[in-house]
């Protein structure tokens, strides 16, 4: 009897959100090898054969498959051996390796494409992934993958059959002192980052978002291969860049470049070489983002110039006219405490620190989901929301709770991730990309009217200008976030 | 009511952004590494793997570490470049560099080889990185 796994409305999974309550029954999962259409090899019952001249490629495969416990190996298409047995002598008269592309759009028939796929189920669920890496690297392999598990299509919130706008939700934009009022100052010249590179430092991003711009840069580090992480730096690029249009996000500074620095560098976390190598690729007047936090001493996350290199290397990037926006973290910590003192949490490394401030009221939906209620009722707008830290050396804040921007799908899913969106990114990380877009309007401006602001200056005017903090129940004034910046008053000091 | 609403929420919410909404932990094998500074007047020999002071001492700890670990400049660029031509913060930063060890070996364990070599002014665990 197959056994039953069930989901529960409302649940954050890590593929996505759920909304409605469905079975999944226990099916095995399998790999889809699609050979090579030059590659003269057929499935058998238990396995790959190939005529004499080919048999190293059907040997190499069936090594692999001696490694697992295989249940079965057979046809993708539900063909009997005898009707893919023509594959091998059609396979045979084809061009050399490297031609399956040119070959496929020319009207092979059906039954011999088809004849290309190949489904082999290991008895084991988890060895289906190794399976399908290893079968990946065989010379008559095009392709090996894990076959998907569908969901039911509905399950999504606000899946739609073509993207929505999702613009008006995006009240961030919109004047203070609700929002920043970057909407105030598009009109002007660069006033939607026109001539400005950001380069956001974390671990992943999908760069083939429909809503990001095709010109994002990769330009060093190793990716996280993990959903949650390539949410995280969409949602990101999505706040500051997003496209406009009819459909889906626009960014803050929308006419701004966009370049991409993961923090894994040699196979481990080295955050300021990736500060250093950003640096090194952009130029005075551009903004850099650090979007990490780590576990400070407390146990408690903290922002990242806690650490002397990582210190060094924003000292570094400010002092070549690069703003530097960092995040303050999430972890409800004083960095006025004592046990911060002498650190990098009690000194100016020239960054903007950025904590998480509660939004208006407005531009709220919940579509039932999660734990929490409104945030009507989580506290005052533009107080310090609970868990963002907090001191002297935070200078500014932005929204820290349900912003709209790409990724994650709750806002939008389906099958594609290339079409999520959310309603819900939160934390320092949604306040921080705020800030950035931010800088990169200003910079736009002044770069428009003949040089670049420096660091200092451009944060000195966000303090400056912003709509004040304030306080609420249970977090005062004293656990200092900063203003929330308000670029049309801004503006007008560039 | 404030107090009530956020002493509600606050589990819930967490719980929901430490389960992957906004929060993502580092994957532990990219944590396997202790960043350490070099004193003045130290830098590393990667020809030979020592440490060699500018009167020409030579220090090792590779052979008192894990087979297989490895020592790297944090920012490559600026250890191999002049120093003279770097600014104050591009000097300090060039004298941090990554001691990476081999899989299965933990930051922790082997501290204790980086403190006491004469060349390290400090040495610091990994940060435990997370997305805030």
């Amino acid at each position: 009897m197959p056994k039953k796994t069930k989901s529960q409305p409302g649940q954050k999974t890590k593929q996505g959100y759920i909304s409605t309550t469905f079975e999944t029954p226990d099916l095995p999962d399998y790999v889809i090898v699609k050979l090579k259409y030059e590659s003269p090899v057929a499935f058998a019952a238990t396995g790959f054969v190939a005529p004499a001249d080919a048999e190293p490629q059907a040997s190499s495969l069936n090594r692999v498959l001696s490694k697992y416990d295989i249940a079965a190996v057979r046809s993708h298409f539900g063909k009997k051996r005898e009707e893919v047995s023509h594959r091998i002598a059609v396979a045979r008269a084809l061009p050399a390796a490297g031609m399956a592309a040119a070959v496929e759009g020319k009207g092979l028939d059906a039954d011999f494409i088809q004849s290309s796929y190949v489904q082999i189920v290991p008895k084991k669920r988890g060895d289906a992934p190794k399976l399908a890496r290893e079968l990946q690297r065989q010379g008559a392999v095009s392709q090996a993958y894990v076959a998907p598990r569908p969901v039911p299509a509905a399950m999504a919130t606000g899946t739609s059959p073509d993207s929505r706008n999702f613009e008006p939700a995006q009240g961030y934009l919109h004047s203070a002192p609700e929002g920043i009022g970057a909407m105030e100052v598009w009109p002007l010249a660069g006033g939607k980052g026109k001539g400005v590179t950001i380069c956001d430092i974390e671990g992943n991003w999908n760069l083939a978002h429909e809503d990001l711009p095709a010109s994002i840069l990769h330009i060093g580090g190793t990716v996280i291969n993990d959903i949650g992480w390539r949410n995280h730096g969409t949602a990101v690029l999505g706040e500051m860049v997003s496209k406009p249009g009819d459909a889906g996000t626009v960014g803050i500074a929308h006419q701004a470049l966009a370049k991409v620095h993961s923090a894994v560098i040699g196979g481990v976390f080295n955050t300021a070489g990736a500060i250093a190598g950003a640096t090194a690729a952009l130029k005075a007047g551009d903004a850099i983002l650090i979007e990490l936090q780590a576990t400070g001493p407390n146990g408690k996350y903290v922002a990242m110039q806690y650490w002397n290199d990582i210190f060094s290397a924003i000292v570094a990037a400010t002092a070549k006219g690069i703003t530097v926006v960092e995040a303050a973290g999430n972890g409800n910590e004083n960095f006025d405490l004592a046990i911060f003192n002498g650190t990098g949490l009690q000194k100016d490394s020239g960054a903007i620190v950025v904590g998480a401030g509660i939004p208006p009221t407005n531009f709220f939906d919940n579509f039932g989901f999660g734990a929490g209620t409104a945030y009507t009722k989580i506290g005052v707008p533009r107080s310090r929301i609970w868990f963002s830290n907090y001191g002297k050396i935070v200078n500014v804040h932005g929204w820290g709770w349900h912003v709209t921007t790409c990724g994650y799908g709750d806002a939008q899913g389906g099958a594609s991730e290339n079409r999520w969106y959310t309603h819900r990114f939160s934390g320092t990380s949604s306040a921080s990309p705020i800030v950035t877009g931010a800088v990169a309007c200003l910079q736009g401006i002044a770069k428009t009217k003949g040089a670049p602001l420096s660091p200092a200056k451009i944060r000195k005017i966000l303090m400056k200008t912003g709509t004040p903090q304030v306080s609420g129940p249970g977090v005062p004034l004293t656990q200092h976030i900063g203003p929330l910046p308000n670029l049309k008053k801004a503006a007008k000091l560039v | 009511m404030w107090y009530l609403a956020v002493a509600t929420q606050d589990e819930g919410v967490l719980s929901y952004m430490k389960a992957g909404y906004t929060h993502a932990e580092a994957p532990v094998e990219l944590l396997r590494f202790l960043s350490l500074k070099l004193k003045t007047g130290w830098r590393f020999d990667r020809s030979r793997r020592q440490f060699v002071s500018t009167g020409g001492q030579r220090l090792s700890i590779l052979d008192q570490l894990p087979e297989g670990s490895d020592i790297v400049a944090t920012v490559p660029a600026l250890a191999k470049a002049d120093p003279t031509k770097l600014s104050d913060a591009e000097r300090d930063l060039a004298r941090y560099f990554q001691l990476i060890l081999p899989k299965g070996a933990t930051p922790e364990d082997n501290l204790r080889v980086v403190k006491r070599c004469d060349a390290v002014e400090e040495v610091t665990l990994p940060p435990k990185v997370s997305l805030p």
